[in-house]
């Protein structure tokens, strides 16, 4: 393990928070109008990701069309400068194709996608710096931007990282802790128990999944409070405006 | 193809009058409205995001990192990464090698010496999350802005370490990171549309398709630099208005430039000082 | 486009009616595993098997060779795992394109048995910065019958069990080796830490309201099936794999998409999980055990006896 004290005997993290405390999360949605038809930007502490929607529109290749239900596509870019030693990532590298398979399967499920038969919903994440928590942000992202284009879902996708230290449980992982400690990240439907989307990469006892998984759930459903809060301030934004004209 | 025949030849009438009529009503060598915010990137030493009216958005960032010189051939290395195309394509190339050798042949290489033996090696990457028109000017303002708010953490060991076997130390205080240099004003590239005997500065898309030639301009120093060089802006379509260059336009857009370019630059220089006052952290 | 197998709604209706009713068309339990049958171990050559479990027939093979370490990482030897999914099992899989399937079939063994350190890397460092071992293991699907993933991840455990590396001598006070033929002296199995085993459900959603079950209103009509075949495979709504090895470890779970999983009912296949988990690394065990009994004796030695009578 490393010289660092992931968490100290007073219960304190590498960043002063306790262990069910998320760090500072910020979004905003429609900060690109002009370039997408819906787009969000999530900051979960340094983690910080911009997400662009086009569609549903007609898909440039035939192949993309089903005729039952819209096709989503995700495009996941990750910056080079997005880590602090700088590093170019390709996007057929393993790993990012199975985050965009996972991203893409998920969202087929959250989206009423049968609404848009023969579209493309083409979804454009660039992740502009990664502190921890990376699919979680994407996700959050995602989400929001979705919601912004208006496309009907059944409820927010609410993505959050929890991981294991000894037998506590700690909440919204930043980088540092990723490294040292197994990452469980786990996405949810609205104000369900109902898991959307589960990644896990590392060990971790069998008994404590349902202490992990608890807090987890938790913070899914307060972070969804969260954005839901960003999304009527930006609704009601743009109501005034529409009241004022 | 975005324009009918019938909206192609209005267009190409419009423009080809004198003064052009252009259709945001900009003057010939107006630019289109811009908004920028630099420094919003914790982990690199400098960046800027330029967004343009029609949702046309670029994002650049510098890193430096400690390198000995000899080593190295080049102290910059450029990157750029298009939506929605390969990083191999002919477009991105095209783009990355303008932009690797405008700066390059240009960049005054002192300003990274460290030491005898140390210099910084500076990686400017650029990510183009939209654009419509060419985005090269694009590109490259961006990355005037994001060069002239880098700074660099101030040496703190010996500048001569010629006999001592010692790798460079940095003081800790961001605060006193240097800028490159308050003189530097990196070198930029702006693209002009021709038609007809007219000139005009940044074309939109909408412009380019009908345009009769494209140039680009480098531009350092209060002067004009060599390369100039001419392309056809219009990408992915065929524009059968395209056709050679009149060589009296050449000398006559670099006199438009040497005329105009010193207001583009002056502009970003105010730019980045109002950035420099206000304190916030948000990109949006 | 890959050429996908077309599924009747007629026999979708009827698999799901089947699975209303309790009945899997293949006649198992919803939580009943196909049992591995025709294991082929080699006997000429360490570290290749052959296994069909139902119709999904795999071959495997483990091969190593000396090579200088990573750089960042001198004291540990390589391992990689080559996962090959051709038009030779099923004709869905393309040859030579990557789906995003097969990307993440192999990135889930790859996590489950490399990631998981189930081999120990450190024992395969001869010379630190200078020589290591380099194991590869080459996995051929030669037949789908539905989930490649558990039954790939069994194989590559067994063959990797089943290798031995050749026994080595470090000469000139550590700069040079000599390399043991097999024959000349016995060689050296590789050292498993633990056995990760993968289970994949499948989840069907029998309900006609997908809402209410997304939104988690009716929780009766998910039916979660172990160990799938190609049917089930081609007709289900998600499903999650989790890798448990003996210790009650979970080593790597993942739901790629799918239909929601209940957050009790994955508790709750975690724990039966553990079962399976313990089944299958006691038969890789035993497995290993007889076929190597089966070795000696078959080299027929007589025991040396040195000692003068008294």
């Amino acid at each position: 393990m490393s010289r660092m004290e992931i968490y100290s005997p007073e219960g304190l993290r590498l960043d002063g928070r306790r262990w069910n405390e998320l760090r500072r999360f910020e979004s905003k949605i429609n900060t690109h109008p002009n370039s997408s038809d819906g787009s969000s930007y999530v900051e979960q502490g340094n983690t910080k990701v911009i997400c662009m929607v086009q569609g549903p529109m007609e898909p440039s290749s035939r192949s993309q069309a089903d005729s039952t239900k819209a096709t989503i596509e995700v495009n996941l870019s990750v910056a080079s400068f997005s880590t602090f030693e700088r590093k170019k990532r390709s996007k057929s590298e393993k790993r990012m194709v199975e985050l965009k398979a996972t991203l893409e399967r998920t969202f087929e499920q959250s989206v009423m996608c049968h609404l848009y038969p023969r579209t493309l919903i083409q979804v454009d994440v660039t992740v502009l710096a990664q502190d921890g928590g990376l699919l979680a942000s994407v996700t959050n992202a995602i989400t929001l931007a979705l919601i912004d284009a208006g496309i009907a879902m059944y409820d927010y996708v609410s993505c959050i990282s929890v991981g294991l230290y000894d037998q506590t449980p700690l909440l919204d992982l930043n980088g540092l802790e990723e490294k040292d400690i197994s990452t469980l990240t786990i996405g949810v439907i609205g104000k369900t128990e109902k898991l959307a989307l589960l990644m896990l990469e590392d060990k971790i006892p069998l008994d404590n999944l349902e202490s992990i998984l608890g807090i987890a759930i938790a913070a899914t459903h307060r972070l969804r409070d969260l954005m839901d809060d960003e999304v009527r301030k930006h609704g009601n934004v743009r109501a005034s405006k529409l009241a004022k004209n | 193809m975005i324009l009918s025949p019938a909206e192609r030849s209005y267009l190409y009438d419009s423009l080809s009058q004198k003064p052009p009529i252009r259709p945001g009503a900009r003057s010939d060598h107006q630019f289109r409205p811009l908004e920028a915010k630099t420094s919003f990137l914790p982990n690199s030493n400098g960046s800027a995001r330029i967004r343009l009216n029609d949702g046309s958005e670029c994002m650049i960032s510098v890193k430096s990192k400690v390198v000995v010189t000899k080593s190295v051939t080049n102290l910059i290395d450029v990157d750029i990464d298009v939506a929605g195309f390969r990083d191999d394509s002919n477009f991105v190339s095209n783009l990355k090698y303008n932009l690797t050798s405008l700066l390059i042949t240009n960049f005054p290489s002192q300003y990274l010496k460290l030491t005898s033996k140390y210099s910084f090696k500076l990686f400017i990457d650029c990510i183009v999350i939209s654009h419509s028109s060419y985005p090269l000017s694009l590109i490259s303002l961006a990355t005037y802005l994001a060069l002239k708010t880098t700074r660099l953490p101030l040496l703190v060991s010996e500048v001569n370490d010629e006999e001592i076997e010692e790798q460079p130390t940095f003081s800790d205080d961001w605060d006193n990171a240097k800028y490159l240099d308050e003189a530097f004003e990196p070198p930029i590239f702006i693209t002009l549309g021709v038609i007809g005997t007219n000139l005009l500065f940044d074309p939109s898309i909408e412009e380019e398709q009908v345009l009769e030639n494209g140039l680009i301009v480098s531009f350092y120093k209060d002067n004009v630099i060599t390369p100039i060089s001419n392309i056809n802006l219009a990408t992915n379509s065929n524009n059968s208005n395209f056709k050679g260059l009149n060589q009296k336009l050449i000398i006559e857009s670099i006199n438009l430039c040497n005329k105009y370019c010193p207001a583009i630059i002056k502009a970003l220089n105010t730019l980045t000082e109002q950035d420099d006052e206000g304190d916030d952290d948000h990109i949006f | 486009m890959s050429r996908k197998i077309e599924i009747t709604t007629n026999e979708k209706t009827y698999f799901i009616e089947a699975l209303k009713n309790g009945i899997r068309l293949n006649g198992r339990q919803f939580n009943e595993m196909r049992t591995p049958s025709n294991i082929f171990l080699s006997k000429d050559e360490y570290g290749y098997i052959e296994l069909e479990w139902g119709l999904t027939k795999i071959s495997c093979r483990v091969s190593s060779f000396i090579r200088k370490p990573f750089e960042d990482r001198p004291f540990e030897g390589i391992f990689n795992i080559n996962c090959e999914i051709n038009s030779m099992a099923s004709k869905q899989f393309e040859n030579g394109k990557n789906s995003d399937e097969e990307v993440l079939i192999s990135r889930i063994i790859e996590k489950s048995i490399r990631r998981s350190n189930s081999l120990d890397l450190e024992s395969l460092c001869i010379i630190s910065g200078e020589k290591v071992w380099s194991i590869t293991v080459d996995l051929n699907f030669l037949n789908f019958d539905g989930n490649f993933i558990d039954i790939g991840c069994f194989g590559v455990m067994l063959a990797l069990s089943h290798f031995k590396k050749p026994d080595i001598t470090i000469i000139n006070g550590g700069k040079d080796i000599i390399i043991h033929d097999i024959n000349e002296r016995e060689p050296q199995p590789l050292s498993i830490l633990h056995i990760p085993i993968c289970l994949t459900y499948s989840f069907y959603n029998t309900s006609q309201n997908v809402e209410e079950n997304i939104k988690g209103e009716s929780d009766e009509d998910a039916i979660y099936l172990l160990d799938c075949d190609y049917k089930e495979d081609l007709l289900k709504d998600g499903s999650i794999i989790i890798t448990l090895n003996k210790n009650r470890e979970i080593i790597q779970l993942s739901k790629n998409g799918g239909i929601p999983i209940d957050v009790n009912i994955l508790l709750d296949l975690s724990l039966n999980s553990i079962k399976f988990v313990n089944e299958l690394t006691d038969l890789i065990k035993t497995l290993i055990k007889d076929h190597e009994q089966q070795r000696f004796t078959e080299l027929n030695l007589k025991l040396l006896q040195v000692g003068a009578d008294r």
